[in-house]
């Protein structure tokens, strides 16, 4: 069974079309990269996924459950399928080590120390466990990127969703958070992610699922997807590797 | 007799009263503004308060109920002076048949009406600490929110731990202001007999004949009670620009 299956997803704002119809499934281990020019409705596929927005019509079903139905409990979902954003939103008001135990504590009623011992282990892993008492406004872009992602690590999510998360970064931290995502790639992380890095994505995902307009145009194992693209996505593909 | 000698009889003779007042001014405004943010915290709340789409029928009327009661409580205390709400609040309790002289006997600081001023006070600031904490509210990046709710924590959750926080933490020059602005407007409480530090200078004036020299004193002392405000908000303006030495942690201010 796959851990996610979006069915016929419409979204509006203000009675314009953003999404159209969108249908694809994720299986539990895979990187789909969801791709398109900006505008094409990306991050409010995200941010539907997330529940961050609430769709118009169409079904989301994870790992079985439609939880766009109203019985959903929506804070549990979020805990399951975090997300990541472009512009960080670490909680400016805690240190990197409280950003990583808040939802720990409030939301899964972890022990301190529970908290604390899994907030460190992630922060090892992006390699950051040595600026855990820092504040996120002493932090580079990169470094809060990696943050942000432990932050989400530590919550043992099944799905991570991946909102530009480079898109805001010079090319060295956009590096650093790169093979952060490698890693967890390696290691089977479940993982949507929205990139204007074709390359990184190429190299990523096992599946792509290109946007035009807010419908899907193109969802296809990626290789085959790049090996074969569509007219639209071909195009795409010349302008952004052109830039 | 000169001035001078006029301020130290007065002094001399009336110390104690004009102690009592210095208290009573102090209690007024710490407490005033103190609770006054508590309430203005939920007035803020109720002023963001919007109904949703998909709310249910009873949850979009108690939201705009809630939204206008707020709004309507803000625009009509900010809308008319504190002395006026004070003498309204007087005379209500009267009519009402609510005494509240003298209700704490045996405490100097709570003779007469005291405790009605600080119901006046309190209520009187909790509409301009609302708008403050509104404004400190609509100040946090939207983005925090939603890093919250991403992580799964509820609306409350994010609220108390992540924005108030932080929209407090902005704000807190302005209810500084609100501090130093309630020592000074403390004084109209004298209408209804709030034993504070203007009324210890008028009936001090009144049995002495020294008008002057009273209304000098206690000049002089709100001064320097808004001087020393001035400092310890400004102490605390530098405490918060040490991004280490002062944070709050999950909801809590704490001084590392």
């Amino acid at each position: 069974m796959s851990i996610l299956t979006v069915s016929n997803l419409k979204k509006s704002f203000d009675g314009e079309s953003v999404l159209e119809d969108v249908s694809f499934t994720l299986e539990k281990g895979d990187c789909l990269a969801i791709l398109g020019n900006s505008g094409s409705g990306k991050s409010t596929l995200l941010r539907c996924i997330n529940l961050l927005e609430r769709p118009d019509s169409g079904t989301i079903l994870f790992e079985g459950e439609n939880i766009l139905s109203h019985s959903a409990n929506e804070n549990r979902l979020r805990s399951r399928i975090n997300m990541v954003f472009q512009s960080f939103n670490l909680f400016a008001n805690m240190s990197v080590l409280d950003n990583c135990m808040l939802a720990q504590r409030k939301v899964l009623r972890r022990s301190k120390e529970e908290a604390r011992r899994i907030s460190l282990e992630n922060l090892a892993k992006v390699g950051l466990k040595e600026k855990c008492d820092a504040l996120p406004s002493t932090l580079s872009g990169g470094q809060k990127q990696r943050v942000a992602i432990a932050r989400s690590l530590c919550m043992n999510p099944e799905i991570i969703l991946f909102d530009e998360p480079t898109s805001a970064l010079d090319p060295m931290m956009v590096a650093e958070v790169c093979n952060v995502m490698s890693s967890l790639r390696e290691e089977g992380v479940t993982m949507i992610l929205v990139t204007h890095q074709i390359e990184f994505a190429r190299n990523i995902s096992s599946k792509t699922l290109f946007l035009h307009q807010g419908k899907v145009d193109l969802c296809a194992p990626t290789e085959e997807a790049f090996l074969h693209p569509s007219p639209r996505f071909a195009e795409f593909l010349k302008v952004e590797r052109s830039l | 007799m000169n001035l001078g000698e006029d301020i130290a009889r007065m002094l001399s003779a009336y110390w104690d009263k004009f102690l009592l007042g210095l208290a009573g001014t102090l209690i007024l405004s710490v407490v005033g503004t103190g609770i006054g943010l508590l309430l203005g915290i939920f007035l803020a709340l109720g002023k963001r308060l919007r109904p949703k789409k998909n709310d249910p029928l009873y949850l979009k009327i108690a939201k705009g109920a809630g939204l206008g009661l707020c709004s309507a409580y803000s625009a009509v205390v900010r809308g008319t002076p504190m002395m006026v709400q004070a003498l309204l609040f007087k005379y209500g309790c009267m009519m009402l048949g609510v005494n509240w002289n003298n209700i704490l006997p045996g405490i100097d600081v709570f003779n007469g009406w005291m405790v009605a001023g600080l119901i006046v006070i309190t209520l009187n600031t909790a509409a301009y600490m609302g708008e403050v904490v509104l404004s400190g509210l609509n100040g946090v990046d939207k983005g925090q929110s939603e890093g919250a709710r991403s992580l799964g924590l509820s609306s409350s959750q994010t609220l108390w731990s992540v924005v108030l926080p932080q929209a407090l933490r902005n704000a807190i020059p302005t209810i500084g202001n609100e501090w130093i602005v309630n020592i000074k407007d403390s004084s109209v409480l004298n209408v209804i007999g709030v034993a504070e530090l203007y009324f210890a200078a008028y009936n001090a004036a009144n049995d002495s004949y020294a008008f002057m020299a009273s209304y000098l004193i206690i000049a002089v002392i709100y001064l320097l009670l808004t001087m020393l405000s001035n400092l310890v908000l400004k102490l605390v303006g530098v405490k918060l620009e040490g991004k280490s030495i002062f944070r709050f942690r999950h909801g809590r201010r704490a001084i590392a």
